[in-house]
């Protein structure tokens, strides 16, 4: 009797429990809507992050393609043999005696003599660069080298960065136009090291844009080309930045050792060889 | 022993806690409709990003490959060169309009985009602005616009405006000075518009 009266007990207990359905429904529904949250914010977060890398990637064909196509430009085209200006057909018709060459012919023939390159020559790398580069002269700088692979030292390094040396760019005056006081400056540099880019600039400056070629010099007294000494020729373009170690490139405590490349240059003095 | 009566009369609807078998489901629609609408909302969202994100890169990638193609090995021998590879270029059907000029590198770049404007680009021939490099009297010059599209210097509507993306690019160019053939810096420029 006793059993029986416990067992309509639980009976009208659990009755009870199980008449609340909907309680059940509610949380099941909840948990639906926690899951689909979740998978909503994971949606989110692909919207915003899809495409950018692939996008950035696209980005930076172009500025790689310039770079390239800028050191293409450089081995094939006509300067002036006193290096003091780029080929112009003006200038040429105005004084047909002018000399031009190709530019790697001036540093052929340079090499193959003295195994470095004369002040028209490094005149006229730099003009060349400078006009091939014009487009981005405001806002990029630029390294354009040639070194030797067997020892890893540089035939020439030619530094292009925005300077300001007024002593007024130190002060913090909003009356200044820095802007004006800002020039283009260009640097002979012959470093110890070829690691100097890598190791001293590169890491501090962001996305660097480097194109690379091979270019062969004879040997002086060699007549044979084929047998020359390989050399790596390299553009690498940055967007111009301020950093110590650019700010003092003809410091003479630079790692560097630069020079300024001069405007112009004394004649070439002719020596007949035997 | 007492037992407790039941008021049986609360039966059904009146019942504490409970509605129906249906009415008692009710309050659980409500998070599971705001789900869907949350979860179709997002996907549908997601999904315009991507067709629009892959729409333009694949028009990025476009742009580079019709450079690349006007450029070569960024050298340019003689006019007829470059014309030939502008025809091959705009047989194709493209999603936007562009044009191609090159200047030789002393050329002052702050007016490119008025040159741009000055040019035409019709169907069947083309107009060139006059400070474009050119060869014997022919411009280094290529154009494609999509049929109904305006041209990039129009000004018949003064309150459209027209967004453009301009590029460069470094070329040598092979031109005849006197009796001989001279290898130039030039700089290829190209505005794409829609």
């Amino acid at each position: 009797m006793k059993n029986k009266t416990s067992e309509k007990k639980n009976f009208s207990n659990q009755k009870g429990f199980i008449d609340q359905k909907g309680q059940a429904a509610l949380i099941d529904s909840l948990f639906f809507l926690g899951i689909v949250s979740v998978i909503c914010t994971s949606l989110f977060f692909f919207t915003i992050n899809y495409g950018s890398t692939m996008e950035r990637q696209v980005n930076s064909f172009y500025s790689r393609d310039f770079a390239s196509d800028a050191l293409k430009v450089v081995s094939y085209i006509n300067v002036m043999r006193n290096g003091n200006d780029v080929f112009s057909n003006q200038l040429f018709l105005e004084d047909a005696s002018k000399e031009y060459d190709y530019l790697f012919a001036l540093m052929k023939e340079d090499y193959s003599d003295k195994r470095e390159f004369s002040c028209q020559t490094r005149r006229a790398i730099k003009s060349t660069v400078s006009s091939v580069l014009r487009p981005f002269d405001d806002s990029f700088d630029y390294a354009f080298y040639v070194f030797r692979q067997s020892d890893n030292k540089f035939l020439f390094l030619m530094m292009a960065v925005h300077e300001c040396s007024d002593p007024q760019c130190t002060e913090k005056n909003q009356n200044i136009d820095y802007a004006s006081l800002i020039e283009r400056k260009y640097y002979y540099c012959a470093p110890e090291s070829k690691d100097v880019l890598e190791k001293k600039v590169f890491p501090y400056l962001g996305q660097v844009d480097t194109s690379i070629g091979k270019v062969t010099f004879s040997e002086p007294g060699s007549n044979d080309d084929t047998k020359g000494i390989p050399h790596v020729m390299g553009l690498s373009l940055w967007v111009s930045k301020s950093l110590a170690v650019l700010n003092n490139l003809s410091s003479p405590d630079s790692e560097f050792n630069c020079v300024e490349i001069p405007q112009s240059c004394p004649d070439p003095v002719f020596n007949p060889t035997s | 022993m007492k037992f407790k009566k039941r008021n049986d009369s609360k039966k059904g609807f009146l019942q504490k806690g409970f509605i129906g078998p249906i009415g008692d489901d009710l309050p659980s629609l409500i998070p599971i409709v705001v789900a869907l609408l949350l979860f179709f909302t997002i996907f549908s969202v997601t999904l315009n990003t991507y067709n629009s994100k892959n729409a333009l890169i694949r028009k990025q990638t476009s742009i580079i490959n019709v450079a690349r193609e006007m450029r070569g090995e960024s050298l340019l021998l003689d006019v007829s060169q470059f014309l030939d590879r502008c025809q091959t270029v705009t047989s194709r059907n493209f999603s936007y309009n562009f044009m191609i000029g090159v200047y030789p590198s002393n050329h002052d770049l702050d007016f490119v985009v008025d040159d741009f404007a000055e040019s035409k680009v019709f169907s069947d021939g083309l107009e060139p602005s006059g400070n474009f490099l050119k060869q014997d009297d022919t411009s280094y010059f290529c154009g494609y616009i999509r049929p109904g599209s305006v041209q990039f210097g129009d000004s018949s509507n003064n309150q459209r405006k027209i967004a453009y993306s301009l590029r460069f690019y470094p070329v040598a160019v092979q031109i005849k000075a006197s009796d001989y053939f001279v290898v130039i810096p030039g700089i290829m420029t190209m505005v794409v518009w829609e």
